[in-house]
C-alpha cells in the first residue's frame, strides 16, 4: 500500500449540489401493489436509503460540479484565473471525448494555464483524488486546485421490468457532484493517507458493454458482486482505518466523526463497529442521498456540517 | 453446536423459520436467502466461528446443509 502525508495543503472549501427532484424509494418503484411496498421497506430497513435525487434527462454530472464550483469561487471571492489545475473524478462524463474536466475548465472561465484532466473512479475517487491534486500542488507552481467528483448513477437505470431483478443497484444509487478547493497553507495540518488497489477483484463492479473491450451497445447496466464488494469493504477497509490510526498515534475518540464512502448502511456500520468508532460518529448521508459514488464523502461533510444542500451547494 | 443449535442461529440470522431450514432444502427457495440473507450470514460465520466466507464459497452453496457444515471453529 501507499503511506502518504500531505503537508502544507488544506482543503479550504466543500460544497455540494444535487437537484430539486428528490423521490422515495415508493416513487422509485411506481405504483405500489403490497409486495413493492414490502420490498421498499426491506431494501431501506438493509441499506439506509430512504430516497434520492434524480439528476434530470439533460442533467449531467458535470452540471452538479460545475454548481458547486461556482458557489465556492462566488462565496470565497476567488478569481477563476487563481485555479491551476481541475481534476474531475467520475464515471459519467459528458462526452466520449473529450475530457469532462476541459468542458469544466471552460465553463468555469479558468484560465488555460490551469491544467484539467478526469480520473475514472467510482467509490475511492475523493480520497483518490485529494492524494493526486495535493501531490500535483507540492510538485508545482499550482497554489490553489479544484477537485470535483460525481456521478449521475441512479440516471442509467431502467425502473421497469428490471426492478425486482436487481433492485439493489436500481435503489441503491442517487445523483450528485460536489466541489472541494485545495490551497497551499504552511500551517496546514498533515493530510495522512493509506491507500491500495485490487485489480483481481476487478468484475466485483463492472459495466462490461459499451466501450471498446465489449463494443456492443450497453443494453445491461452495470454489474455487482454485493457478496464480493461486502466481504472487501469490511474487511480490507477497517484495517486501512487502524493502520492509518496507528500512524497518527491517534484513537476513535480523537475524531469528530468518521466518514465512509456512503455504500449501504449495513457495510458502514460493520465497518463502524470494526473500527471502534461510535454509532453518534458514524456520519450519515445515504438516508437521503443514496449512494452517490465518488462525491459521497465529501457531500456527507457537506450535509453534516452544514444545515442543507438543497437549491445549489453550500460550503 | 448441535445442528439443531445451528439451524436456530442461522435462521434468527436471516430472520426465517426454523422448520424451512432443513438440511436438505434448497436455498432457492428460501425467500429470506437474498442478497442481504447472505450478508447477515457472512457476518455471523465470522462473529461466531471465525470462518470468513467469500464470495466464491457463497456461490458455491446450494442447499441449508453446505452452510451447517460450515458452522463449526476448525471450519
Amino acid at each position: 500500500m501507499i503511506q502518504t502525508k500531505i503537508d502544507g495543503i488544506r482543503i479550504a472549501a466543500i460544497s455540494a449540489a444535487v437537484s430539486s427532484n428528490w423521490e422515495s424509494l415508493s416513487d422509485v418503484l411506481g405504483t405500489m401493489t403490497a409486495e413493492d411496498r414490502a420490498l421498499a421497506e426491506k431494501f431501506t430497513k438493509n441499506t439506509g436509503v430512504k430516497g434520492r435525487y434524480n439528476a434530470g434527462r439533460y442533467q449531467t454530472t458535470s452540471d452538479f460540479c460545475y454548481a458547486s464550483a461556482k458557489e465556492i469561487l462566488d462565496k470565497k471571492q476567488i478569481d477563476p484565473r487563481e485555479i491551476g489545475a481541475l481534476v474531475f473524478v467520475t464515471q459519467t462524463h459528458d462526452y466520449g471525448l473529450p475530457a469532462t474536466a476541459c468542458v469544466l475548465q471552460h465553463r468555469l472561465g479558468l484560465s488555460e494555464d490551469c491544467i484539467a484532466f478526469d480520473v475514472n473512479l467510482g467509490c475511492s475517487g475523493f480520497t483518490y483524488g485529494v492524494n493526486i491534486i495535493s501531490s500535483l500542488m507540492k510538485t508545482s507552481n499550482v497554489s490553489k486546485a479544484l477537485l470535483l467528483c460525481g456521478d449521475t448513477s441512479a440516471k442509467e437505470k431502467n425502473f421497469n421490468a428490471k426492478v425486482k431483478q436487481s433492485h439493489s443497484a436500481t435503489l441503491l444509487f442517487g445523483d450528485s457532484g460536489t466541489a472541494a478547493l485545495l490551497v497551499k497553507d504552511d500551517r496546514a495540518e498533515p493530510i495522512y493517507s493509506l491507500s491500495k488497489t485490487d485489480g483481481s477483484r476487478y468484475k466485483a463492479i463492472i459495466k462490461p458493454y459499451g466501450a471498446w473491450r465489449n463494443p456492443e451497445p450497453a443494453d445491461c447496466e452495470t454489474e455487482m458482486d454485493g457478496v464480493a464488494v461486502f466481504t472487501f469493504s469490511t474487511r480490507e477497509v477497517p484495517e486501512l482505518i487502524t493502520k492509518t490510526m496507528k500512524l497518527t498515534d491517534s484513537t476513535p475518540s480523537d475524531y469528530d466523526c468518521l466518514v465512509l464512502h456512503q455504500a449501504n448502511m449495513f457495510i458502514m456500520k460493520q465497518i463502524q463497529k470494526k473500527t471502534g468508532f461510535t454509532k453518534d460518529q458514524l456520519a450519515v448521508s445515504i438516508d437521503e442521498f443514496a449512494n452517490t459514488s465518488s462525491s459521497s464523502v465529501p457531500l456527507t461533510l457537506v450535509h453534516r456540517y452544514v444545515n442543507s444542500v438543497r437549491g445549489g451547494g453550500g460550503h | 453446536m448441535t445442528d439443531k443449535e445451528k439451524i436456530a442461529l442461522l435462521a434468527e440470522t436471516i430472520e426465517a423459520d426454523e422448520e424451512a431450514l432443513k438440511p436438505e432444502a434448497l436455498l432457492a427457495d428460501i425467500e429470506q436467502y437474498d442478497s442481504m440473507g447472505k450478508l447477515s450470514i457472512i457476518v455471523m460465520m465470522e462473529d461466531e466461528f471465525g470462518v470468513k466466507l467469500d464470495s466464491d464459497t457463497v456461490k458455491s452453496f446450494v442447499k441449508v446443509g453446505d452452510i451447517l457444515a460450515l458452522m463449526k471453529k476448525d471450519a
